[in-house]
């Protein structure tokens, strides 16, 4: 089944996602943003990302686990290990520290 | 081979890649108490994955009981619609990029696709949905390498990580209950490790470009995340209402401690390149305003396995 709730999220995003995608491919005009613009939008996700680990990482049942899972990741990464190696590797050691301590 | 199967084929480490990260997604959704429907219709409609995170990780910090349409959950999906059209807001750069570099049209002259030999408005129009950062990643490699893409070998692309990121949550939506415990409170925790690599991914892809600087970065991820907790610990917003702010003003605040005030010749950005490295010449000197690190010479070149898109 279907929360109409959660279904409107998802509406909204495909919008608001697919607008931002095609728009390029559909007017020819946009190829070339002022530079401020462009580079507010290449800082925008890094922003995000801070904005989504902290603080509600710390809120987590398991707090020493739950900060450790994104350092490690950040490290992992950092050390040029691919995707999919740091997130399993991330799994995995959280399931670990929560066997420990949970 | 056919471009089509060329471009699936470049499609494997995304993949692989979107593989696990999907079997999360579903996890995330249905731990929220939605349904295995409710996580594939994400997947399949919006194909953003930062963005489903988010909405996903906005909707469980709201609290509001899955399912019911009161005027708090109007409140709360327009602000979780409004952050994601901000985090996807990026794409429009990617989509510019690719746009403009498809084989057939008129690339030089900025007026592609309207051109006989281009590529229609529907072909377009479905390449547009399939834009993500990771077939940006492959596609920007591709049109460095020969100038321009092929369609059918975006599809193909687009098609290979696409199906990925659909089955993948799908088979964790559908694995969530069979799971221990711990496992699947671990796969929670997953979510952060993710946005953490993500992070670091693009500090990593900064610091490979040429006159790139990984300040600003830091100083945009540092200074959101204390906004977002000053406002939601300190006064005690929602999610809904910091996050999005906590994201601008961190940007904001990233490009005014970087001194983004450039001379008027670098207003625009050509189309195509790599941007910051251009464009304003001489003014990259001796500015050392704040946390800008310009990378040396020596470590631009880290190894071999960071063309292949997926971090």
């Amino acid at each position: 089944m279907v929360h109409p709730d959660w279904l409107l999220v998802v509406v909204g995003l495909l919008v608001g996602t697919y607008v931002v995608r095609a728009i390029p491919f559909w007017f020819s005009g946009i190829d070339r943003l002022p530079a401020p613009v462009h580079r507010f939008l290449e800082l925008v996700p890094a922003a995000a990302l801070g904005a989504l680990i902290i603080p509600d990482v710390l809120f987590q049942a398991t707090p020493v686990v739950a900060i450790s899972a994104p350092v490690l990741a950040f490290v992992l990464t950092m050390r040029g290990f691919n995707l999919t190696v740091v997130v399993i590797v991330s799994i995995l050691s959280a399931w670990a520290g929560l066997a420990l301590l949970g | 081979m056919h471009s089509f199967s060329r471009g699936l084929m470049a499609a494997i480490p995304i993949a692989s890649g979107y593989f696990p990260v999907a079997i999360t997604f579903g996890l995330v959704v249905r731990s929220a108490g939605l349904s295995t429907l409710d996580a594939a219709l994400a997947s399949v409609m919006v194909f953003a994955g930062a963005a489903q995170f988010l909405a996903i990780g906005m909707y469980v910090a709201a609290g509001t009981v899955a399912g019911q349409l009161t005027v708090g959950s109007l409140v709360m999906i327009a602000q979780i619609v409004i952050a994601g059209w901000l985090l996807n807001l990026r794409h429009l750069l990617m989509s510019s990029v690719i746009a403009h570099n498809l084989a057939g049209s008129s690339e030089e002259l900025g007026t592609p696709n309207t051109t006989s030999g281009g590529p229609g408005i529907l072909t377009r129009s479905v390449i547009a949905f399939g834009v993500t950062d990771e077939v940006f990643g492959v596609a920007g490699w591709r049109i460095a390498e020969g100038g321009t893409v092929r369609p059918r070998y975006l599809l193909g692309l687009e098609v290979g990580a696409y199906s990925a990121w659909v089955g993948g949550t799908v088979v964790g939506a559908l694995s969530g209950e069979i799971l221990p415990e711990h496992l699947r409170v671990a796969m929670g925790l997953a979510l952060y490790a993710l946005f953490a690599a993500l992070l670091a991914g693009q500090i990593r892809a900064a610091r490979r470009k040429e006159g790139a600087r990984i300040g600003p970065l830091v100083v945009a991820a540092g200074s959101a995340a204390l906004i977002n907790a000053a406002l939601r610990v300190g006064l005690g917003w929602d999610a809904g209402a910091a996050f999005p702010l906590a994201m601008v003003a961190g940007a904001v605040i990233a490009m005014v401690s970087a001194g983004e005030a450039r001379p008027p010749g670098a207003d625009f950005v050509e189309k195509g390149g790599d941007p910051p490295a251009h464009g304003s010449t001489g003014e990259r000197a001796g500015t050392g305003a704040g946390p800008r690190q310009d990378t040396g010479p020596g470590e631009t070149a880290p190894s071999q396995e960071d063309t292949d898109g997926t971090s």
